[in-house]
């Protein structure tokens, strides 16, 4: 009987060692070089905006040798303070982990719609079946009807043609072993913004179109679309991600 | 006297030793049905089916939420008026289609843009909706209760309702949590929807090699199998894609062109594709297509016919044959019916 006590006690203490080490990330926006926050204005494309809604999904997975990677999602809402630093757990052996934006195909095809992934955060298309990666609103300020002069960027879509989420390795052993665990991640709205816009300028010349100020003030995206693959490329080019120093 | 008191010691020892062991397995025993009462697994795979598509053939039903989700179909509480339910457009009797209406139609008798597919043998498709833009069969319900034209409600609302209804009070007695959720809502459904297994036609039971066909039946199977299997796979005569049959392009409600599974990829090797539909239980689902323009079979085999070139003896073979598909066990059966279980007294 002491024996098999004791064997629990080492069981229950090697189980606590081989677990838990946290990694935290926080979450900022900027345009150009100053943090924004919802409700800024912010100037892009040489007009002024300010940013109304900005929401999206990151996750983190471990990285295992011939396994597929189990992320962990979770939902960074800019108008939920709390949402902007989160942490990940990670066994005291994982060496490399994924960082990662919008839903990978696995958790959408078996998620549960709980925690985070609840449809009732408004992140999911009831009708395409399928979880909105990417919600960014703005409002132009400088036209003349401000009602109607909005951005509206809903970036989904999983399933082939469209793929709308993307990941990055990082080092997080070493990271951890030097007593950095600490992510930075940021995105630069204004960047993002005028990728758009370029694009949007490029597709018209492409097609021999003639693109007015109005229609790049109400540019939308709200369904999977060729758009939507555009921009996920953009969301990444203006993602930075770094350990906090 | 020392060997009698012998053979009684290793009696007694032999007793206690299978006592201990009675002990032990009666507690094993009890431990694995305890875990077994949770979550069942799917058991309705037919022999003669293939393994099902959901959750790469792993499907585990818990029986409390086939119960609330048979209960929740048949209820108009998921509306947001409460005048519509799930059966509103498919209706068990119809092998859980909508019938005698080209286009299905929903809250204040909006019309929809496509008549409702059956529902049956759900565990093997790996698409729903005549386009396929839903791709789990747990998020499915979300387009309908949603939908301003179907049931015009909206989760939170439909939540706070059921959570405010006898409902709660249920779920928490039989341990499926202490409130309504978006998860337990569309598990529910799903579980329910899961158990829709249609699998005992007479073509079945030949397929089991339980009946023979008569000889019009089996030219018919023949001509089935020359014009017809290419899209419609047995054993669940349908298949896992989408294709175009040479029907020419409806008009949705907002007139603009329904162009099928183009809609939701955006490609236009898909326009005018649809989801293929199962060729069972045609006598219960008419009209047939998407758009429901073909009220009965003949007028859709007057379309194969121009396509495949069969002649009129060969079409009655061919209706002879898809009658065997009919499933009268599914369609009666009780256990999908609204549920008798009072669950809301």
């Amino acid at each position: 009987m002491k024996l098999i006590r004791n064997l629990l006690l080492l069981l229950a203490c090697s189980l606590q060692f081989a677990r838990a080490q946290v990694l935290v990330v926080n979450y900022q926006l900027k345009a150009g070089n100053s943090l924004l926050q919802l409700g800024d204005s912010f100037l892009a494309n040489g007009k002024w905006y300010r940013l109304d809604v900005c929401k999206f999904y990151s996750g983190a997975a471990p990285i295992s040798v011939g396994k597929k990677p189990k992320f962990t999602w979770r939902l960074v809402d800019f108008s939920k303070p709390e949402s902007l630093i989160q942490g990940f757990n990670f066994s005291r052996k994982t060496e490399k982990i994924f960082i990662g934006w919008g839903v990978d195909s696995i958790t959408q095809e078996t998620s549960k719609f709980n925690g985070d992934l609840d449809p009732l955060h408004g992140m999911y298309w009831t009708w395409q079946s399928g979880y909105i990666q990417l919600k960014l609103e703005c409002t132009e300020l400088s036209g003349e009807s401000h009602e109607k002069n909005g951005i509206q960027l809903h970036i989904g879509g999983f399933t082939l043609p469209f793929k709308s989420n993307f990941m990055e390795v990082m080092d997080f052993r070493r990271q951890s072993k030097s007593g950095n665990d600490s992510l930075q991640i940021v995105l630069d709205v204004a960047g993002f913004l005028s990728g758009i816009f370029e694009a949007r300028m490029e597709d018209a010349k492409a097609s021999n179109k003639v693109l007015t100020s109005a229609d790049l003030q109400n540019i939308k995206i709200m369904s999977p679309s060729k758009w939507s693959n555009i921009a996920v490329e953009i969301w990444q080019k203006n993602t930075v991600v770094k350990w906090r120093q | 006297m020392m060997s009698v008191l012998r053979a009684k010691f290793h009696r007694i020892k032999g007793q206690r030793l299978a006592v201990i062991r009675l002990v032990f397995a009666c507690f094993s025993l009890m431990i694995l049905g305890f875990a077994g009462k949770r979550d069942c697994d799917f058991g309705l795979t037919p022999a003669h089916f293939p393994r099902p598509e959901y959750n790469d053939g792993i499907v585990r039903l818990n029986p409390y939420r086939v119960t609330l989700g048979r209960q929740l179909f048949y209820d108009p509480i998921l509306s947001q008026d409460s005048s519509v339910s799930c059966a509103s457009c498919h209706s068990p009797f119809h092998a859980f289609a909508h019938v005698d209406h080209d286009l299905s139609h929903g809250i204040h008798d909006s019309i929809l843009d496509r008549n409702a597919p059956a529902l049956f043998n759900l565990a093997w498709s790996r698409f729903f909706m005549w386009d396929g833009a839903i791709h789990r069969l747990d998020a499915q319900p979300l387009a309908p209760i949603t939908s301003a034209r179907e049931m015009g409600s909206d989760l939170k609302t439909v939540l706070l309702r059921l959570n405010q209804s006898p409902y709660k009070k249920w779920i928490k007695r039989k341990g499926l949590g202490d409130s309504f959720s978006s998860d337990l809502l569309l598990a529910a459904l799903r579980d329910f929807q899961l158990t829709l297994v249609s699998a005992t036609s007479r073509y079945d039971s030949m397929a089991m090699g339980m009946l023979a066909f008569s000889d019009q039946e089996n030219r018919g199977y023949l001509q089935f199998k020359k014009h017809c299997s290419s899209c419609h796979h047995e054993p669940l005569f349908n298949q896992k894609g989408f294709e175009k049959n040479g029907l020419p392009a409806g008009r949705k409600q907002d007139h603009s062109l329904d162009l099928g599974r183009m809609l939701v990829t955006g490609n236009s090797e898909d326009s005018l594709k649809f989801k293929v539909p199962s060729l069972r239980n045609l006598r219960y689902t008419y009209p047939y297509m998407h758009d429901g323009r073909f009220k009965n079979l003949q007028g859709v085999l007057k379309h194969y016919q121009g396509v495949f070139g069969f002649s009129d003896y060969e079409k009655q073979d061919i209706i002879a044959f898809l009658l065997t598909l009919n499933d009268p066990r599914f369609v009666q059966d009780p256990m999908h019916h609204f549920s008798s279980i009072k669950i809301l007294q």
